[in-house]
């Protein structure tokens, strides 16, 4: 019985149980995976006030191989949570009412990438990929593809497209190493692969056919009408941006409901922006192609749309002191 | 519980529990027994004309038919129960079956197109032996897996008609997607012969569309796409059929 392991709380500490006192000491889990193997035999000891980011750096010391963003820790499966509870970072383990010979349960999550390098990758990709059609177009279309007048000038259209599709992604990229805070510091490294191909893939197709040499552009009044407009929704989609980033105050994970600009109106203003800021791009551009990836992130947007706005509404219910949250339109108006 | 006269007699509880069984299980079931039907006289069909077909001296077989080819003889069925089977799609984005609908999406795609774009359009292919190894291929998973979710309605699966739907996969997807590549690959001289399904710019889309090289980029992912849906099967598999390689050792 070591001394030095027991701290004496003060009895004005103690919740009012006044005649016993509350020790805080070592606890020691019993750390199983999801099928039910044991991950480590001589369990994990911590100080019972430990955050569960504490326990995650001591058990990367002893597992090296699994950093923190590695792990997912979860409490024992019981029939109020099938899956179990998870175990958030900033919370200390007796929030989950976690004492010593307790069991949690380990997940491997895979090798982990960050979200800025995933994203830098991502909008990279589209950025390059986009270049050659519109500089080596005799080679691509000529040389390669056997098209007729492939070396002959690019359209006022398709340089005004060249333009707008490099300033989008270059504002993407500055945002992401100059604007965003991202919640989540990584994501399994499958996402990298998989958003990738997306973008890459749809920015290479994209400009294969803006800048081929049979390319029809629209009248010249639509095509700066379709560009002025993007222009405008790509700063606005910028400012939404900002607003986010600011949200929520020396790394608290608390949520904010967003406000100002165009959030009074719109739960997600940014995503609103972004979609019609490809709208326009479309409109001045008139392919295939750009309205077909416009309405794929539009679909994957409009997911998550609707679960940001119903968390949204289940925090902000407008009782216990908490504001109402409402809002006229969830993702695209007039429409939605 | 009392059990009927019938129960008794039957020793089971089947007929009763079908009768109580909810309209929507009623129709699954008249589905997937219709289904079933289906591709049993595709398989019976197909079979019984591939022998004789394929004996046939190539030189007879260079100009008319001697007889029409297997393919030809069950096509009506084949296109009409794989198009209808996009039932399936249905069903799970209604919700009426748990199965993702992405993938069974993506499944019916990829069959009804090799059917419908690669095969039924280019007649000369209706009597090569890789048209006979799709359909035998197909009908043979089909016979077993719709009676096996028929009765798995009842929870009545016999262990037997379990082990076949998971075992008879192993030789019959790779010879399915086997025919159905080879099928593409011969496909694109017709296709582009005949100028298939493709459209060039310009237009006011901007949009041009190959089918000779949409059958390219197809056969260079099908490979990919095939080895992962194999090894989701043998995944399944195991836990199915509980094969386990080594016995876990006592915790």
């Amino acid at each position: 019985c070591d001394p030095r392991k027991f701290v004496r709380i003060p009895a004005k500490h103690t919740h009012g149980r006044t005649h016993t006192a509350v020790f805080a000491r070592d606890m020691k889990l019993k750390v199983i995976s999801r099928s039910g193997r044991t991950v480590l035999p001589e369990g994990i000891v911590l100080p019972s006030d430990a955050k569960v980011s504490d326990l995650k750096k001591i058990f990367h010391e002893m597992k090296r191989a699994y950093y923190p963003t590695r792990q997912r820790f979860t409490t024992v499966a019981t029939k109020d949570a099938p899956r179990g509870v998870a175990l958030e970072d900033a919370k200390a383990l007796r929030d989950y009412g976690l004492v010593d010979g307790d069991t949690i349960v380990f997940k491997d999550l895979g090798p982990q990438v960050s979200y800025k390098a995933v994203f830098f990758f991502e909008y990279l990709g589209p950025l390059l990929a986009y270049l050659p059609f519109y500089f080596a177009r005799e080679t691509i279309y000529g040389k390669m593809l056997g098209f007729k007048d492939a070396g002959k000038a690019p359209l006022e259209a398709q340089t005004l497209a060249m333009y707008f599709h490099t300033a989008h992604y270059v504002k993407r990229i500055l945002e992401t190493f100059f604007v965003h805070s991202f919640s989540h510091a990584t994501m399994p490294i499958f996402n990298l692969m998989r958003n990738c191909s997306y973008y890459w893939t749809f920015g290479a197709v994209m400009s294969y056919f803006i800048n081929h040499p049979a390319y029809t552009p629209v009248g010249r009044t639509q095509m700066l009408a379709g560009f002025a407009f993007s222009a405008v929704m790509q700063l606005s989609n910028l400012r939404c941006h900002i607003i986010l980033a600011n949200l929520r105050k020396d790394g608290s994970k608390a949520y904010v409901i967003p406000s100002g600009f165009l959030f009074n109106y719109v739960t997600c203003a940014n995503y609103c922006t972004e979609i019609y800021q490809w709208l326009g791009f479309n409109i001045a551009t008139q392919s295939a192609m750009g309205y077909t990836f416009m309405c794929c992130g539009a679909a994957q947007m409009l997911q998550w749309a609707i679960a940001k706005h119903k968390r949204l509404r289940k925090l902000f219910p407008g009782t216990d002191g908490k504001p109402k949250f409402r809002r006229p339109f969830i993702l695209l108006p007039p429409f939605f | 519980r009392s059990y009927s006269r019938t129960e008794r007699r039957l020793g089971t509880t089947a007929t009763t529990d079908m009768a109580r069984r909810s309209m929507k299980e009623r129709y699954l079931i008249a589905y997937n027994v219709i289904q079933a039907c289906g591709w049993a006289y595709v398989l019976v069909h197909a079979t019984q004309h591939a022998w004789e077909f394929h004996q046939q001296p190539t030189r007879a077989r260079g100009g008319a038919q001697l007889q029409s080819s297997p393919y030809d003889i069950v096509r009506d069925f084949v296109v009409t129960f794989q198009v209808a089977s996009f039932a399936e799609v249905a069903h799970s984005m209604l919700g009426i079956t748990r199965s993702p609908v992405g993938a069974a999406l993506m499944q019916w795609c990829g069959r009804t197109h090799v059917l419908m774009c690669a095969l039924d359009a280019v007649g000369a292919l209706h009597g090569t032996v890789a048209a006979t190894a799709l359909v035998i291929a197909w009908a043979l998973t089909e016979v077993v897996r719709y009676p096996s979710y028929a009765l798995g309605l009842y929870s009545q699966c016999p262990s037997w008609l379990n082990w076949l739907r998971y075992t008879i996969f192993i030789p019959l997807y790779p010879l399915g997607a086997g025919a159905e590549m080879k099928l593409m690959y011969d496909a694109r001289a017709f296709a582009r012969k005949a100028n298939m399904y493709s459209f060039s710019m310009p237009n006011a889309f901007n949009f041009a569309f190959d089918y000779v090289t949409f059958l390219n980029g197809l056969l260079i992912v099908y490979p990919f796409l095939f080895y992962s849906l194999y090894s989701y099967m043998f995944t399944q598999r195991k836990k199915k059929l509980g094969h386990v390689t080594s016995v876990k050792k006592q915790q």
